[in-house]
């Protein structure tokens, strides 16, 4: 459901049990295959308690850290996208264009003026 | 039995029907695991039958009731005593599982025993099962997890959502 949550134990090869008492994640087994590894380490022991790991995760400041991170960035935008109205997507577009206008106009403005430079220089010679 | 799902622990107490003979018959209680109260009663009167000289139409069942783990959110070791019929004889064996409640460590072991034995659920009877420490686990699959600096790599995984979308122009993320 694309929350963070703490590894506490591993039960074996395939499953860990998994808690995230700052996160709203409640202390459970789960299978490796639907977990993704972040890179953030809080230092507990195997099979700490919710309290250890609340106390850990928030002296740490984890949940800060994570969304100031760039991959919890990617997944708000991609949930905003997905919840876009049709409305939205016509607001996009213009957006996009009167963005690329701007780039394109300063760009190509450039890129004239470094043609007339080119121009000169060359005529010189 | 169909071990169909998670199974359950049942604590189950029966006796025979109280006659003129014997007013208060005496109460047999045992620990059955089964998908549910219906199997588990079940299985109670084919172990009881076995032991004692009670059947099912002149007993009665006193209590059966779900036994709920102490505490399900620590990971245990788990011995199991069990006895089951292969296809040319009947053995007995004990086997180690690493697991949270009992009755999910004796679902993981019907689950076994029907991959590494072909063991029917029908066949297989869980004798004893009994929480072990750490240091009186045998079994090496079970032993290796007592590490408290474990570490082992994550290999690649292989992507769930095969179909979403089933074409694309980027590779799927198969790390953790």
């Amino acid at each position: 459901t694309g929350k963070l949550c703490c590894i506490t134990n591993i039960i074996d090869q395939t499953r860990v049990l998994v808690d995230g008492p700052s996160s709203h994640v409640s202390r459970q087994a789960l299978n490796i295959k639907s977990l993704h590894l972040t890179k953030y380490v809080l230092k507990l022991l195997p099979g700490a308690r919710s309290k250890t790991v609340k106390k850990l995760w928030d002296s740490h400041d984890i949940n800060k850290k994570w969304q100031e991170s760039r991959w919890c960035k990617k997944i708000q935008a991609k949930h905003l996208r997905s919840k876009m109205t049709d409305f939205d997507r016509y607001k996009l577009v213009n957006a996009k264009q009167a963005f690329n206008r701007i780039v394109n106009h300063e760009y190509n403005r450039l890129k004239k003026k470094n043609k007339v430079q080119l121009a000169k220089k060359t005529k010189k010679v | 039995m169909k071990a169909k799902g998670n199974l359950r622990e049942y604590r189950i107490i029966g006796r025979k029907l109280p006659s003129a003979a014997l007013k208060t018959p005496p109460l047999y209680e045992m620990h059955i695991y089964a998908p549910d109260e219906v199997q588990a009663k079940s299985r109670f009167w084919f172990f009881l039958r076995q032991l004692k000289r009670v059947k099912k139409s002149a007993g009665e069942i006193v209590e059966c009731k779900v036994v709920n783990e102490r505490k399900p959110l620590t990971v245990k070791n788990f011995g199991i005593w069990l006895r089951y019929d292969s296809r040319s004889g009947t053995h007995n064996m004990y086997r180690e599982y690493r697991d949270l409640t009992r009755a999910l460590a004796v679902t993981q072991c019907y689950r076994d025993m029907g991959a590494k034995h072909r063991a029917r659920p029908s066949t297989i009877q869980i004798m004893k099962i009994k929480r072990l420490p750490a240091k009186e686990c045998r079994r090496p699959h079970v032993t290796q997890f007592h590490d408290s600096k474990i570490k082992f790599p994550m290999v690649n995984k292989a992507t769930k959502r095969l179909h979403h979308p089933r074409f694309t122009t980027s590779r799927p993320h198969t790390y953790f």
